[in-house]
């Protein structure tokens, strides 16, 4: 097969294979309904975690998890599935506020995760998520904690 | 001597087999369609975009470094100890050889960061279908483990028939990428990789992980110990113990040696600990902080002892050091 038929092949190839993909429902992104589907997404790959709270975006693209070892989870909507991190207490990425709106951004330093940006509904979510990933707990959670 | 005359023209079979890659994944997308089937992970639009352009980075990749491999094989070559030639059964005979030679291989890459920062990418869609067949690697030759099939020159295979015969052996192993086959026939089952093997072998499940190396002949694994058996209550989930947030193919081909140079090169590490990062298994960290395909075993039978000791689990929970 000459150089040029070769690339034609597989140009076309690729294209109509994807165009396939996508005409039929492969385009279709995962949102999590609530938190509780977020938690099961989770547990399926961190099996052995007790989540304390889950606090999922406006976009339900993403979720953010507070363990109660101290660890912090992560759900991230990847096409139709989910990624799922965790990380331990202290060792997790970075986040600060959004300059233009009530929420926050997290840097993973990792080349395979892209950095996010999360909108919660309620403030106190954004509130504990920046608190959280900045080395303290939430501070929600610690009355909880204690209560317990 | 007419080398052109002794020397057979193969052709370059995964060139060839192309058209029929494209239409065997547009037959495994009307068959996947039709049945409705939400356990079976399917196809995604940019998952699949992901591993074609990985497939197609493959070959640019191998006419653009190929010739390292050649001719290191073909230096090799002029000390062989006998020359097999080209008939048939040498064919055949070096294919088999090759497959053992692909088995360490494939063992080696995903039991060594270094090999298995290539071949990282392979593992890396959550999908299981034939198009994750074509998400290859772009920095083979780089690992440098072309050097396994120095002995095959050695003893008197020629590198054209190493590099036709290896070639055959990925086209075979296009065909186990999918759900859309449940089990082959029992014989088929006991001696070739097959599609129930391959979905093992990509599963981050437990008892699945670290299994099912074979290339073409799942008999490597029977014989050295490494094969585990699909099981129906233990459906497999695809991809990677950490898995990628990520579709853009050159992170997806480079993100692994990213982060195992990082780690080898943090400050105040030992050079054993460095070279512990680039060689040990996936998993390994200096201080114990990560977890390897042996712990995450342990663990899970740690949560399940009842299936201690099944195929591809421990029989008893880790001990950790000083308990």
């Amino acid at each position: 097969m000459s150089l040029p038929v070769l690339v034609g092949v597989v140009a076309f190839g690729i294209a109509l294979v994807v165009f396939l993909v996508h005409v039929t429902g492969g385009s279709t992104r995962l949102v999590m309904a609530d938190g509780a589907q977020a938690e099961a997404l989770f547990l399926a790959d961190h099996e052995d975690a007790q989540v304390r709270r889950v606090m999922l975006t406006d976009n339900g693209q993403e979720a953010v998890l507070l363990l109660a070892d101290g660890g912090i989870g992560f759900v991230h909507s990847m096409g139709s599935k989910a990624v799922a991190l965790r990380f331990k207490a202290g060792a997790g990425p970075v986040a600060k506020p959004a300059s233009d709106g009530p929420s926050v951004i997290i840097a993973f330093h990792d080349m395979s995760m892209p950095d996010l940006t999360l909108t919660f509904a309620d403030a106190r979510d954004r509130d504990s998520v920046a608190a959280a990933l900045s080395g303290g707990a939430a501070p929600d959670l610690l009355t909880e904690l204690e209560a317990a | 001597m007419d080398l052109g005359a002794v020397i057979p023209n193969y052709p370059d079979v995964t060139q060839v087999a192309i058209p029929f890659f494209i239409i065997a994944i547009l037959a495994e997308l009307y068959v996947l369609k039709r049945a409705h089937d939400q356990r079976k992970a399917g196809f995604e639009t940019r998952d699949t975009l992901t591993s074609l352009l990985m497939g197609t980075g493959n070959v640019v990749a191998g006419l653009l470094t190929g010739f390292v491999a050649y001719a290191f094989l073909m230096w090799v070559w002029q000390f062989r100890v006998y020359d097999f030639g080209f008939s048939w059964w040498a064919v055949l005979l070096c294919f088999v050889l090759d497959d053992l030679r692909y088995y360490w291989y494939h063992r080696i890459a995903h039991r060594s960061r270094w090999v298995w920062a290539e071949h990282i990418n392979h593992h890396s869609s959550q999908h299981y279908n034939l198009s994750t067949a074509l998400r290859q690697s772009w920095t083979g030759t780089f690992t440098g483990m072309f050097v396994l099939r120095a002995p095959l020159a050695l003893i008197g295979f020629h590198p054209v028939l190493l590099a036709f015969v290896g070639g055959l052996n990925l086209v075979y192993q296009f065909w186990i990428h999918t759900e859309a086959i449940g089990k082959m026939p029992r014989w088929f089952e006991a001696v070739f990789n097959t599609p129930s093997h391959h979905r093992v072998h990509h599963a981050t499940n437990a008892r699945y992980l670290d299994a099912n190396y074979a290339g073409t002949l799942i008999v490597w694994d029977r014989m050295f110990g490494s094969f585990v058996e699909e099981r129906a209550e233990d459906m497999p989930r695809y991809g990677l113990v950490k898995n990628i947030g990520t579709f853009n193919p050159i992170k997806v081909a480079f993100h692994e040696w990213w982060a195992m140079l990082a780690d080898a090169s943090r400050p105040g590490l030992t050079v054993r600990q460095r070279l512990g990062y680039l060689f040990m298994p996936p998993g390994w960290s200096h201080d114990g902080s990560r977890d390897d395909t042996a712990r995450i075993k342990a663990n899970y039978v740690a949560r399940h002892p009842d299936q201690a000791g099944m195929p591809g689990l421990p029989a008893r929970p880790m001990v950790e050091p000083g308990e």
